[in-house]
């Protein structure tokens, strides 16, 4: 399992490509407006208003493994015929009902850490949110 | 049934000598008889003394059968699961309507069964009027009990607490149960409790403690039927169709000379022979599922013709005949 500073390192580069990206957009600013790359500060608040979403599909999440900022609201959406439970393996955060077909569950990661989770019906299933 | 198939036969405890039992080195004669049917005509292939013929049920009620025996030897007993009561979806919008024809097929075989054991699913998300639905239905099959074990979608939720209200009265642990009927052990078992993450069915210490404290002292030929959701072998791990801790448990059923083994959980037959271990899964009265790996994923198939979906459901009818006879299965598909 990858560490959260490993995470946050491989990100790194991007971030930098990011600042890159926007200093040049501003020096080489063309008479009319352009639209500018989003900052980071940006990305967090775009992300908190929207949340992110995992698709349960073919008794998978998807994605299994997913990234986002401290306060971003996770949101699970179950496209299968047969139900499914979210748990947290270390009841870090409280579990789903059981989600029938179509039936969401939204949770707010709030801390910083590594949350693990799989399906209490088919434990097989299992996904992995990194809150950073 | 394949070739060179041992055959068994249960063991004439009864009427067997001390001088028959030295003969036979002791053990008696333990031989085992895998027994495969043909879905839907009710023709039962029987292996005795390594001829291989078919008979029909009521034939096989009748042949080699010792009728000097005090009791009526002979009986036979149901199985269903995956009756999944809840679920509206395809391939099968009316399970309700199935679990009815499954029952109404029950009523109609040649002989009453003594009981009906279900494998569990009774229902598909642990709604009280589900389970309500459950009790109402089975209330009208021809039989002298029904024995249930939960399935996964039983206890989902609540760790089983309506199901075991209602199903679980004065069972031990958290409700694992034996009862014996003319000469056979029946062992109901739960393997869908306190699921691991990336693991698959699981038994639990505490359960295997119990087994091996039930199975202590009886004999090795006193016939032996053991009853789980999740199939306690391997059928196939990537979907979680196994019991990761069954082999402990397997290890105190080995010295038996018949074990046959009835699970549920896949919606389709499959079958293992391990030395006088035979496993079954069997098919659901709800919907079917795919083969393993024949699709992504095991929901509920699709793609299925409305007038095909009852071929892919049904029961089990499973025979005893205790004294010189085979224990015979037979997988009849709705009609």
């Amino acid at each position: 399992m990858k560490s959260v500073r490993s995470v946050i390192n491989s990100r790194l580069p991007w971030v930098q490509l990011v600042f890159a990206a926007s200093i040049a957009g501003a020096v080489a600013a063309p008479a009319h407006d352009s639209v500018s790359p989003p900052t980071v500060a940006q990305e967090m608040k775009s992300d908190q208003k929207t949340g992110k979403e995992i698709g349960i599909d073919n008794f998978s999440f998807k994605p299994n493994e997913l990234i986002v900022r401290a306060g971003t609201r996770v949101t699970w959406i179950n496209h299968d015929d047969t139900p499914h439970i979210v748990v947290s393996v270390d009841k870090r955060f409280k579990s789903s009902p059981a989600l029938d077909t179509g039936d969401q569950y939204s949770y707010v990661f709030d801390k910083a850490g590594s949350y693990e989770y799989f399906c209490s019906l088919h434990p097989k299933m299992v996904g992995r949110i990194i809150v950073n | 049934m394949k070739p060179g198939d041992r055959p068994v036969i249960l063991e004439k405890e009864m009427t067997m000598s001390n001088q028959d039992r030295n003969r036979n080195g002791g053990n008696g004669r333990r031989q085992f008889l895998k027994c495969m049917a043909w879905a839907g005509t009710g023709v039962v292939w029987a292996m005795r003394g390594g001829v291989l013929r078919a008979e029909t049920l009521d034939a096989a009620a009748g042949s080699n059968f010792d009728k000097s025996a005090a009791d009526n030897a002979t009986f036979s007993f149901v199985q269903i699961s995956d009756s999944h009561i809840g679920f509206n979806k395809a391939p099968n919008p009316d399970v309700i309507g199935t679990l009815k024809g499954a029952i109404a097929q029950i009523n109609a075989l040649a002989e009453r069964p003594a009981f009906v054991l279900h494998t569990g699913d009774l229902t598909h998300l642990a709604h009280p009027e589900s389970f309500d639905i459950v009790s109402q239905i089975t209330q009208d099959i021809k039989t002298g009990r029904i024995f249930f074990i939960p399935g996964e979608h039983d206890v989902l939720g609540d760790d089983g607490k309506e199901y075991f209200s209602r199903f679980g009265k004065g069972n031990s642990g958290n409700g694992w149960y034996s009862f014996d009927y003319r000469g056979v052990h029946f062992i109901g078992l739960i393997n869908v409790l306190n699921l691991k993450p990336g693991g698959m069915g699981s038994l639990g210490q505490e359960q295997i403690e119990w087994l091996e404290k039930d199975l202590a002292g009886r004999s090795n030929s006193t016939p032996i039927v053991v009853f789980a959701h999740m199939p306690l072998w391997n059928v196939y791990e990537p979907w979680g169709w196994g019991t990761g801790d069954s082999a402990q448990a397997l290890s105190h059923l080995r010295r038996f000379g018949s074990v046959t083994v009835l699970n549920g959980h896949i919606h389709q037959i499959q079958q293992k022979v391990e030395g006088n271990i035979t496993f079954y899964t069997a098919r659901s009265t709800g919907f079917p599922q795919p083969a393993p790996g024949a699709a992504p994923a095991p929901g509920p198939l699709q793609n299925v013709q409305p007038s095909r979906l009852h071929s892919l459901l049904g029961i089990r009818d499973v025979r005893a005949v205790r004294v010189g006879g085979p224990l015979a299965v037979t997988d009849n598909v709705l009609t």
